[in-house]
């Protein structure tokens, strides 16, 4: 229900209402339409406990930020976007292979970024 | 608790979708929507499916709402444009629009390499040779070149720019290209230019100046695409800024224009246009 009757309900505070929900609901969403199991190259490992989630938000974000356009873009495409790596080939205009050693390189260049920032974790992967 | 790459990007989802845009210059543009629409909509929403009903039926309704929401938030932070431009580089990829970040490469000098054989053709020193790249190397799974009436003679590169459709003709962007790339136009939308037996395509430019040599002729190696096979044509020699080629069909099919950067020095074209002259006009 909308806290359109709550007391104190203004403009702005459902703005951040309804953009919240409407950002968890759709990550859920999405959460559902994923294959429910992850292959093995697409765990990154396990969450260290010390982390909480804002902070890990910021490492992840200067990490990204870090890798050069292309490698972040790769990861951007595949990962966020969802796209199949037939897909980002076909946009490219990019042999399949091509594609793929590009994936993996751009993964471990930020897994590398996000081990130097202190985000070390057990039982990596990859 | 395991943790995948698609939670780490859930995780930061509407930082991604503006990086995404960004990187790709996507006309869909969060920036662009408007938040109070959104707001407003689902007000509307809201008051038109009523408050005092059956709680089974107010939580289909706000599912129904919900799933509205979805839409728009995963249009503005997960899609991409349908024609996304990849960012081409010219030390990365041979060529490159003409952008301001890049705009003062035009008429440099290449910066060149060498490598000494010895009298058998074996490698001594320098610039070790790099294999030549084959067809699959150069064009992958390109849905647009297939084959090449010459395997022998091809491109070391290949760049795809489109051409933006004004009045009766495309008009192609600046482009910068290096020796040995080939640089394809096409229409906005990624096809070709159909032509009947006897039509002309007309493409017409004009190239920036070598800034040591303004005088100094350039040269090109002209080509086409015709129903999917790369076809050789000619070397072009550009003396003075025009650069003008036109392309007769001698039978009905789908046509690209090519180039392919044949000087020493990085070609840099201005915006130039494509048109058809059909037979009946000549």
């Amino acid at each position: 229900m909308l806290p359109q009757s709550s007391p104190g309900f203004c403009t702005d505070r459902l703005k951040s209402y309804i953009g919240a929900l409407a950002r968890n609901t759709a990550i859920a969403e999405k959460k559902k339409l994923r294959n429910t199991v992850s292959l093995e190259e697409d765990i990154f490992g396990n969450l260290p406990d010390q982390f909480h989630q804002a902070e890990l938000r910021s490492v992840i974000l200067s990490a990204l930020k870090e890798l050069k356009p292309e490698d972040r873009l790769i990861l951007l495409k595949y990962y966020f976007q969802e796209l199949t790596l037939q897909q980002i080939a076909d946009e490219w205009r990019l042999p399949l292979p091509t594609v793929k050693s590009r994936l993996q390189r751009s993964r471990k260049k930020f897994k590398t970024i996000l081990e130097e920032r202190g985000f070390s974790y057990e039982d990596h992967l990859l | 608790m395991k943790i995948t790459y698609y939670d780490l990007f859930d995780l930061i989802a509407e930082d991604a979708g503006i990086m995404l845009a960004q990187s790709e210059n996507s006309m869909i543009r969060p920036d662009l929507c408007d938040i109070n629409e959104t707001v407003r909509s689902v007000m509307e929403q809201a008051a038109r499916s009523g408050s005092h009903t059956a709680k089974k039926k107010g939580t289909h309704r706000h599912r129904k709402m919900l799933r509205l929401l979805i839409a728009a938030i995963l249009i503005l932070s997960a899609s991409g444009i349908a024609f996304a431009a990849y960012q081409y580089d010219l030390s990365r990829d041979g060529a490159a629009l003409i952008t301001d970040e890049n705009r003062d490469l035009i008429g440099k000098d290449a910066c060149l390499t060498w490598t000494v054989y010895d009298k058998d053709g074996n490698y001594v020193r320098g610039t070790p040779p790099a294999p030549e790249p084959t067809f699959q190397d150069i064009f992958g799974d390109s849905k647009i070149i297939t084959s090449a009436a010459d395997p022998d003679v091809l491109p070391h590169s290949v760049a795809w720019f489109q051409a933006e459709e004004r009045n009766v003709c495309e008009v192609t962007p600046e482009v910068i290209f290096e020796n040995g790339t080939m640089i394809v136009f096409t229409k906005a939308d990624g096809s070709g230019w159909h032509l009947s037996e006897g039509d002309t395509l007309i493409f017409e430019t004009e190239t920036y100046p070598l800034d040591r040599e303004p005088d100094k002729a350039q040269h090109v190696a002209s080509c086409y695409v015709l129903d999917h096979t790369l076809m050789n044509n000619e070397i072009v020699p550009v003396t003075g800024p025009n650069l003008k080629y036109e392309l007769t069909a001698e039978k009905t099919g789908e046509y690209y224009i090519c180039f392919i950067g044949a000087s020493s020095e990085p070609i840099s074209l201005k915006e130039g246009t494509i048109r058809i002259q059909t037979k009946d006009q000549r």
